[in-house]
């Protein structure tokens, strides 16, 4: 165990990594496994934070790309920050007290913070904050709180500091094609098949969207939409057939009325 | 109503196979007319499997790698139909005894061919099943063809008889039962979808033929075996969930 955060920059990144819409909210471990959870994750690459509030005070673990990055305990009647190497730690405090309440939020990967190693104690807290009562030392190589300043930029009253390359365009309607194709695989080829291709599109849309159930959730810029709908066409080749899919392709180009997009997507994806 | 029409052909196959093979023949007459009956339906059960597996290899495109399995079953249907006609043609010819005979190449060439294509699937959607499933299947098909090695299949390759008719008498049952657990992968791999119906019944016919050849076995050994025993109901029976399958996949693959 390590205690290398302040409380205040621990909770200036929640409270960042909270502006954004959660995607998972009052989950209880009374009915939400921790393994399940973190498999989950795992699975769909998923990046963002895992708060969780219960008994033993207040939690947090970043995931990045479905690995777990670090995260800390904000006991509730001690003032210091606790950490682990192992992050889920954090997790299997927390999940002991069946009522606590867990909450997932989705993250861009760029911005969860660097937690690991957290031996060294950032030198000061962020502008405006408490300074923490870790008592550890200052350490002059520390790097200054680059963790919690990154993700500043995701605040809803926040403007960004840099232009955004692509901006999210929903010129196709990316909820009924990505959902129509793995429909479509469920139905055909089964639940198994269906949720191989919710994870190959979740691997590109996180954080943008999460596809689950095949329902979007989320907006999806067009080329994390193209390049989805790609890869689900090529797995769909390989589990059910080009001439499936070709077909699949036709229908919903026809009642979406995008069917020279499709092809042009068809066509990157041969 | 529509839906079903595929299932149509296979499945009056199978009553036209126990309205000839359940009843004993009563008169010489009656007698003729139902070897010639059973293996009329013999040959429509496998030729029916082999058309609609052929209709539902067409759904799919020359680069699709299922196109090649379904193939596969066309040919192992097709070649167990010319097996039946030449077993046909050699029993009407008065030999005294057709087997084993010229047409069992035909008919170890179609086990052959529905393994190969059976692999080719499991190669498939191997990636797809857990590694439990995929133990729990292999030592299914291995137990399987323990008990049925032990029970039936033991006493034959004990009896000092002609080499050949030992060897198809312990091949046909064996290679017919390891191959449930192939077909059933793609069913596991599926589940949920068309496509693990679909391979469900196909398991479920590779099972019929499976038992229907550890019936024929037993029998040619005890010299009871004839085409107009209810044994060969088995084997219309999985050419026609064979065919069923076909007629089902194809349907499913192409009402998107």
């Amino acid at each position: 165990m390590t205690a290398g955060l302040t409380r205040a920059q621990a909770a200036q990144a929640v409270a960042t990594a909270r502006a954004a819409p959660p995607l998972y909210r009052d989950l209880r471990p009374a009915f939400a496994g921790l393994e399940a959870l973190v498999t989950l994750l795992r699975r769909r690459g998923f990046s963002g934070l895992v708060a969780a509030v219960g008994r033993a005070g207040e939690g947090a673990v970043w995931v990045q790309h479905g690995h777990l990055r670090g995260g800390w305990l904000l006991p509730r009647d001690r003032p210091e920050v606790l950490q682990w190497d192992d992050p889920v730690e954090v997790l299997r405090r927390l999940w002991t007290d069946e009522e606590a309440v867990v909450t997932v939020y989705p993250a861009s990967p760029a911005a969860i913070p660097a937690l690991t190693p957290p031996r060294s104690a950032p030198a000061r807290a962020a502008p405006g904050a408490t300074p923490g009562t870790s008592g550890a030392p200052p350490a002059p190589v520390a790097p200054p709180v680059r963790a919690p300043a990154a993700p500043v930029d995701r605040a809803p009253a926040a403007v960004p500091a840099t232009p955004v390359p692509s901006p999210p365009v929903t010129a196709l309607p990316w909820a009924a094609l990505l959902g129509g194709v793995i429909a479509a695989a469920q139905r055909h080829r089964g639940a198994r098949a269906a949720r191989r291709l919710e994870d190959l599109a979740n691997a590109i849309l996180n954080p943008e969207a999460i596809v689950t159930h095949g329902a979007l959730h989320g907006t999806v810029s067009r080329s994390r939409g193209e390049a989805a709908l790609a890869a689900l066409v090529r797995a769909l080749d390989e589990l059910a057939g080009r001439r499936f899919t070709d077909r699949l392709l036709a229908r919903l180009g026809a009642e979406l009325e995008c069917a020279e997009a499709l092809a042009a997507v068809r066509e990157r994806a041969t | 109503m529509r839906g079903l029409a595929p299932l149509m052909l296979p499945v009056a196959l199978l009553a036209a196979g126990v309205a000839v093979l359940v009843p004993g023949p009563a008169t010489t007459a009656s007698r003729v007319a139902q070897h010639i009956l059973s293996l009329t339906i013999q040959l429509l059960a496998s030729a029916s499997a082999a058309a609609l597996a052929w209709q539902a290899a067409r759904t799919y495109g020359p680069r699709d790698r299922e196109r090649a399995v379904w193939f596969g079953l066309t040919a192992a249907a097709a070649l167990w139909t010319a097996g039946l006609i030449l077993y046909g043609a050699a029993e009407w010819s008065g030999r005294a005894r057709p087997y084993p005979s010229s047409a069992d190449v035909a008919f170890a060439g179609a086990v052959v061919v529905l393994a190969l294509a059976l692999v080719g699937e499991w190669r498939a959607v191997a990636a797809m099943l857990r590694p439990g499933e995929r133990r729990a299947l292999l030592l299914g098909g291995v137990a399987l063809a323990a008990v049925v090695v032990a029970g039936v299949l033991w006493p034959i390759a004990l009896t000092p008889m002609d080499p050949l008719e030992k060897a198809l008498d312990l091949f046909y049952p064996l290679a017919g039962l390891l191959l449930v657990p192939l077909g059933l992968a793609p069913a596991v791999a599926f589940r949920g979808g068309a496509a693990g119906g679909v391979w469900t019944m196909l398991a479920v016919g590779v099972f019929s033929l499976g038992v229907g050849s550890v019936g024929f076995a037993y029998l040619t050994w005890f010299d009871l075996y004839t085409d107009v025993h209810p044994v060969n109901l088995l084997r219309i029976g999985g050419f026609a969930c064979i065919g069923a399958a076909a007629a089902w996949h194809r349907r499913a693959s192409e009402a998107i």
